[in-house]
């Protein structure tokens, strides 16, 4: 393998861990705040893109607008959901918000299916992300600079809201103990809203630039990413948020890699996330990054 | 916050001269009764905590005192009777809203944010009283920095005044037993309260702890011009520092008065020893 390959594939490695980080964060968050694993995370992920797809082929609103509009839109979804899934749920069993999840996700793959129709529809891809760039001898274009660029922006910027200021103080604490935090005058159910929205948010951005990536969008596109990135906070340490990044970031470095080193082996692309989750529930079951296990009190 | 109610801040928030009329108490209990299925925790209660007081609440265990901690700071929803904070029926309203009225507690079994730093323990009581939000946050960069500033070194003033200075960016967790526990006084302070409840502070303290512990409370209580109730099993420390008691056993009042007519009351005397469960059968 020459070393222009080797950087073209590293770009793809890169771009790909992004997409996977940006959607384990909402894995991570969530579960972070109400150990719930939001099996609806990949379905959110998906319809972020069909949203972004009808704002600029049935509105025609400029892409700008459009993308902006979809990731509200898709924070919103989130909040939604987890008013009228989870929080009912609150007090009972785990299992039970658990089921929920997973039939929330059900129910939007299938929904996506019977309102966006199962072809897959062409993602509007605007010209300024594809503009050729020649680096080092590895032509690439633009769009492979925002991926990771923008990526690393929402991360400080999340990690200026979680660690810097009264909400995400309040998540951190709520993230401990539900009844103190409310005792000191926080309204848990808001953190949980904004927990949502901001995972919501954030998986709405990697769902916007996979279209720009990948240019064709489906209703079951949820399912992999959304298996994947799952396997990416588990991977990392769930509940830990530069763990879900680093997980992402391992995880699609380590397809693409794959995929480049052992082509013979590029059929099992999809298996190797999940080789890896076998690995490290064996190995470190908390993930790399994971405090050891406590429990909430 | 938005929903934080004015006429709480006028008659509760410390440091307000606008003292309310001397017989409105602090703290009230009106007929608190508490049933868990066929159990009835607490039955009848009746409080009236006067505004300044330090003020007791003992009973063996099982009595009903945390139960009504749990009530009065709104972790528990009561069957029936009112809780009422300067007058204000505050019965039932959702533990946040009760904290931003001005109640503030700590609990038996310490329960800090272990996960966080002793500075950021005591940040999450003080954003209560902070008005700025997220999207001022993200957007207002200067004006939030400021008061974030000014937060910290509010918190740091707090911490310094509870003896704790120096172990401001130790996680909650690593702090000894002791110092715990003064960090969760620390916290509850931080919320500014009126009325602060303070379950078996002493829980867990050896002679020398809880000699300095009853000098805090006495000490906190003047300075922050706050009502305490306390709930404690160590007798010393109820009868060296409350002015009034009430005495619980089995959900029931037994007694109510002055330490010294509390350690005559024959009923409190027979529920300390035991004898009250001949008594009663």
């Amino acid at each position: 393998m020459t070393l222009e390959i080797f950087l073209q594939n590293a770009a793809n490695g890169i771009t790909l861990g992004s997409l996977y980080a940006l959607l384990a964060i909402g894995y991570t968050m969530v579960y972070g705040i109400l150990r719930l694993i939001n099996f609806a995370h990949g379905e959110i992920f998906m319809i972020s893109t069909y949203f972004a797809f009808y704002g600029t082929a049935i509105f025609a609103l400029p892409w700008q607008v459009a993308f902006v509009v979809a990731i509200v839109l898709t924070a919103l979804l989130g909040v939604v959901i987890e008013r009228a899934a989870y929080r009912p749920l609150r007090d009972a069993p785990r299992i039970s918000a658990l089921i929920s999840a997973i039939g929330v996700s059900f129910l939007m793959a299938n929904l996506g299916l019977v309102i966006f129709g199962g072809r897959p529809k062409t993602f509007y891809r605007p010209p300024i992300f594809q503009v050729p760039i020649e680096l080092g001898g590895v032509r690439v274009v633009a769009l492979f600079f925002v991926i990771p660029l923008l990526t690393a922006i929402l991360l400080v910027a999340l990690n200026y809201i979680v660690y810097k200021t009264k909400t995400g103080l309040a998540m951190r604490a709520a993230q401990w103990d539900f009844d103190t935090t409310r005792l000191m005058g926080v309204d848990v159910d808001r953190a949980i809203s904004i927990t949502f929205a901001i995972g919501s948010a954030l998986a709405a951005v990697g769902g916007i630039m996979w279209g720009l990536r990948f240019a064709e969008i489906n209703p079951n596109m949820g399912l992999f990413p959304g298996l994947k990135c799952f396997i990416a906070a588990v991977f990392g340490g769930i509940g830990n948020i530069s763990g879900a990044v680093l997980g992402g970031f391992i995880l699609g470095f380590g397809e693409i890699m794959l995929v480049a080193f052992l082509p013979g082996l590029a059929g099992y692309r999809d298996a190797f996330a999940f080789v890896v989750l076998i690995l490290i529930l064996l190995v470190r079951p908390t993930g790399l990054l994971g405090d050891k296990q406590r429990v909430k009190v | 916050m938005l929903d934080t109610n004015d006429a709480f801040d006028a008659n509760g928030a410390p440091g307000t001269d606008s003292a309310p009329s001397a017989d409105l108490p602090a703290l009230a209990c009106e007929s608190v009764t508490m049933r868990f299925g066929g159990l009835t925790a607490v039955d009848g209660f009746n409080l009236r905590v006067p505004k300044g007081a330090l003020y007791g609440l003992i009973g063996p265990n099982g009595a009903g005192k945390t139960t009504v901690f749990n009530i009065v700071s709104g972790v528990l929803r009561p069957s029936a009777g009112a809780v009422k904070l300067f007058g204000v029926d505050v019965t039932g309203l959702s533990p946040d809203r009760i904290a931003r009225s001005g109640i503030a507690r700590t609990f038996q079994n310490i329960r800090l944010f272990r996960n966080l730093t002793v500075l950021d323990n005591v940040l999450v009581g003080l954003h209560l009283r902070r008005e700025a939000n997220l999207a001022q946050a993200m957007l207002a960069l200067p004006r939030h920095r400021a008061e974030e500033t000014q937060m910290a070194a509010t918190a740091a003033q707090l911490l310094e005044e509870i003896g704790l200075a120096g172990v401001s960016h130790y996680r909650a967790s690593a702090l000894p037993y002791g110092r715990q526990r003064r960090l969760e006084i620390a916290r509850a302070l931080a919320t500014k309260p009126a009325v602060l409840l303070l379950d078996e502070p002493a829980a867990g303290m050896n002679p020398a702890e809880t000699e300095d512990l009853m000098r805090l409370i006495t000490d906190i209580r003047n300075r922050f011009s706050l009502t305490i109730l306390l709930i404690e099993h160590e007798m010393k420390v109820v009868m060296g520092i409350c002015e009034r008691m009430t005495v619980l056993d089995h959900g029931d009042t037994i007694a109510e008065g002055t330490p010294d007519e509390i350690q005559r009351n024959d009923r409190v005397i027979k529920a300390y020893l035991g004898g009250g469960a001949v008594a009663r059968a």
